[in-house]
Parts: structure tokens; sequence; C-alpha cells
């Protein structure tokens, strides 16, 4: 497997945790760039807390993430990169919409990186990728659920990110605009060609757009296999 | 009405809170965020001042800040009169006492920021200080509100600590909860009905509108 993708100059995520804490699991994974992996099972096994580790924000993480030759963590040697410096788009299950900032703003919260302007045209540009034109001046609790997630989806794909991090990134969307928001989503995938980890509950949803699925049981995460609607490159997830 | 005291008290008040809230801040969020074996003994600590009777804080402060410790010889040396019996020794004691008031209202809405915001602040690439400013203190707010007019009026009403280690010198440390009772052991009931008055009506007045003021913060963001 070759560190880079011809696609994008993106790398590959490599993933092997041991976690006790909040949850036991064992699991050992890697994306390649482009890839996307959905990660499903039961409830209260784990799939969140491998996103807040990889995400960095999980201080009991041990184990080693690594993207390319850039060490996220390696808890062996005592090495953790701080979340910020990660680059990581993170979509939180509960959305992390801060309450007291707007559509727009929250969007732009993820680009302090770029001048004030030119935040304002790439905030403007998602809310019209994920529909949401209209709304851009509405506080979080003024949207309903399925809005709030596309807000936050925005939020974590506007950012350019090496790595993007979804917590059931659909759930909460109506059947109509899911089917929108697939589209979006894909072209944009194919244009970042970034690792994504996407948990999910949605089975259809794994099998037709991810690359490959991993289950989690109680305690582990099986080993990645082929989604029927993905393209799995050998050595990779 | 004595318009000394109550120049004084509010010259307190004021410089209290300015004092105390930003430190509080500080250590209310530090208290929030972080998990340590000592946590509920400094937590009882810094909670004392709730529950022991003001004559107690104010005795040992005397005793602290008094000619015999080396706090108050330094303090004399260094700025020419003795830290007790004087506005700044008032100053320093009335910040002590209140610090339960500014500390805990603001630790309570520390600890309801939901793990979430703080994650999503990192992982846009928020540094701590970028988060604090941007995501905390705007939803923190409300209980930074709380913390300033509780120790602005507990400051005023304070009588018993402020007695002890300020005594009652005009213009320096009588304040208008000590003028109160100067005017009622002079059986001058009607000097002390005005300032009790004055007192009582800015507390509720005070109370009423930060309250009223808090709950539209919270009901505007929907945490109501």
């Amino acid at each position: 497997m070759t560190e880079t993708s011809s696609r994008s100059g993106g790398a590959t995520l490599h993933v092997t945790l041991r976690l006790r804490q909040p949850i036991e699991l064992q699991a050992d994974m890697a994306v390649a760039p482009g890839h996307m992996v959905a990660l499903v099972g039961p409830s209260g096994v784990g799939k969140s807390s491998l996103l807040r580790a990889v995400a960095g924000v999980l201080p009991q993480a041990q184990g080693e993430i690594r993207l390319g030759q850039q060490v996220w963590l390696d808890s062996a040697r005592g090495q953790w990169l701080a979340p910020q410096a990660r680059r990581v788009g993170y979509m939180p299950q509960q959305f992390g919409l801060f309450p007291h900032l707007c559509a727009r703003d929250n969007i732009e919260a993820g680009l302090l990186d770029l001048p004030r302007s030119e935040r304002r045209v790439q905030a403007q540009d998602w809310l019209q990728r994920v529909g949401l034109e209209g709304k851009a001046q509405q506080l979080p609790h003024q949207l309903s659920g399925g809005e709030q997630q596309r807000v936050a989806l925005a939020r974590a794909c506007a950012r350019r990110p090496a790595v993007l991090l979804l917590d059931e990134p659909f759930s909460a969307v109506d059947w109509g605009t899911r089917q929108r928001l697939y589209e979006t989503f894909a072209r944009w995938r194919a244009e970042a060609a970034v690792p994504v980890l996407v948990v999910t509950h949605d089975v259809p949803y794994a099998e037709q757009f991810a690359d490959s699925v991993v289950v989690f049981e109680p305690g582990q995460a099986l080993p990645a296999v082929p989604a029927p609607g993905g393209r799995v490159r050998p050595g990779t997830a | 009405m004595n318009w000394d005291a109550l120049r004084l008290s509010v010259a307190l008040a004021l410089g209290t809170v300015l004092v105390l809230v930003p430190v509080a801040l500080v250590v209310a969020r530090w208290l929030a965020f972080h998990r340590f074996a000592a946590k509920p003994w400094v937590e009882a600590l810094l909670a004392t001042p709730l529950v022991l009777p003001p004559t107690v804080i104010g005795y040992y402060l005397l005793v602290v800040f008094g000619q015999q410790s080396w706090l108050g010889q330094w303090f004399t040396s260094w700025f020419g009169q003795p830290l007790v019996f004087s506005f700044a020794g008032l100053w320093v004691a009335s910040v002590l006492v209140n610090v339960p008031f500014a500390v805990q209202p603001m630790q309570r809405v520390f600890e309801k920021l939901h793990q979430d915001w703080r994650d999503a602040a990192a992982c846009c690439g928020m540094s701590t200080w970028q988060a604090f400013w941007r995501v905390e203190l705007p939803l923190v707010w409300p209980g930074v509100l709380t913390a300033v007019v509780l120790t602005f009026a507990h400051t005023l009403g304070e009588f018993g600590v402020v007695l002890m280690v300020g005594g009652n010198i005009p213009g320096e440390t009588k304040t208008l909860a000590v003028a109160i009772y100067d005017e009622v052991q002079a059986f001058n009931f009607e000097a002390a009905g005005q300032m009790a008055a004055l007192l009582l009506v800015f507390s509720v007045l005070v109370l009423g509108a930060v309250s009223g003021w808090g709950r539209r913060l919270a009901v505007g963001r929907g945490h109501d």
C-alpha cells in the first residue's frame, strides 16, 4: 500500500487503538485517501469513542494513530498531537453546534485560518450546498434537527480537513433531503479525497456508499470487509 | 442618609468585583474541567465563607493581617500603613469572603457546557484561548453576571467581617451596613430605616433584573 493517493496527495490514516476507558475496545484499521469506512454495530461498543480518539479529544486513548508519516498518537512513546494540529473535520453525534452562533457563523468557526471575507464566501457556499442558504442567520435552536445536522456536516467539510470524522451524519434528515445530501457529500468526497470514517446505523447507506464496513462488537472492531457498493484497495480497510 | 458610608460601600463592592471576578472565572473554569483527588477539599475550602460565622472569618483575617503576622508587617513596611483597620484591608478581606459567591455560579455554568462544544471548538482549530473567548465565555455569560451581582450585593451587605477587620472609621472603613448598626445603637431609627430601605430596594431590583436577564439569555439560546 502506498502512503499517498494519486488523486489528492492525501495520506492514509492508520489507527491501532487499545481503549480501556470510557469503553474497552481493540481496533486496527487503515483508511486510504478518498476512501470511506462505515463503522457499524450496536450502541455502546465504542464507535463514537474511536472517532473521538482519532479527533484527539479522547484523553484516555491508547495505541497508535498516524496520518501518513505524521504521528497523531503513539502512547508507547508518549507522543500526542493536539486536535488543533490534526486538521480533522469532526461532526459529533449531537452535532456540536455552538448555540450562540447562527448557522453561517457556526460554519465560519471552522474556517478561522482564512481571512474574514473568504470565510463568509465559503460559509455561504456551504450553506447553499446543504440547502440552507435561507437559514444563514438562524441560531441552532431555531433549526430543525435535520437542519442542524446539515450545518454540522457543512462545518466539518468546509474546513478542508485532512481526515473527516462523521458520527451519524444523516440520521435526522428526511428521506428526500437525505438523497440530495448523499449526492452533495459524494461530490465533495471525490474532490477532497481524504480518509473518511462514518459511524452509522444506516446499513443500506453504508453498503451503497462506503468503500468498506467495519463491524463493531463488544470489546473489538472486526476486520474491515468490502462494502457491496464500495471499491476497496488492497491492504486498506 | 450617610452618603460617606454609601460611597465607601459602593467603592468596596466595585473594587471587590473588579479584582475577584476575573480571578474567580479562571478558578471556576479550572475546577469545572479538571478532576483530581483533592478537589472536594479545595471546593470545601473555597466554600467556607458560606457557612462560617462572619466573626470567625473576621477573627482569622485579623490575625493574618495584624501587626504580629509577617503579612501585616510586610504590608506596613511596604505601604507605610497597617492592613487592618484600613480600606485596603477591608478590600482584601472582602475579596476573600466573597470567593464562593463568585466561583460557584461560574463553576456551575462551566460544568453545563457540553463536551461536544468543547470538542468541536478544538476540532475547528481553535486554541484554548480562542475557544474561551469565542465559545465558552459567551455561553457562561449568565453565570458571570450572577457572580458579579452576588459579589456586589453581598459586599454591600457585609457586616461582621467588615467590623472585625475594618472597625468603624468614618470615611475609611465605615460602610453602609456598619452605619445602620451605629444608627440603631444611637436609637436613630429614622436614619437606619432610610439606609436599610435603600439596601433592600437595591438588592431586590438588582437580583430581579439579573434573574430576568439571565432567563432571557437562556431562552434566546434555546437553553430553557
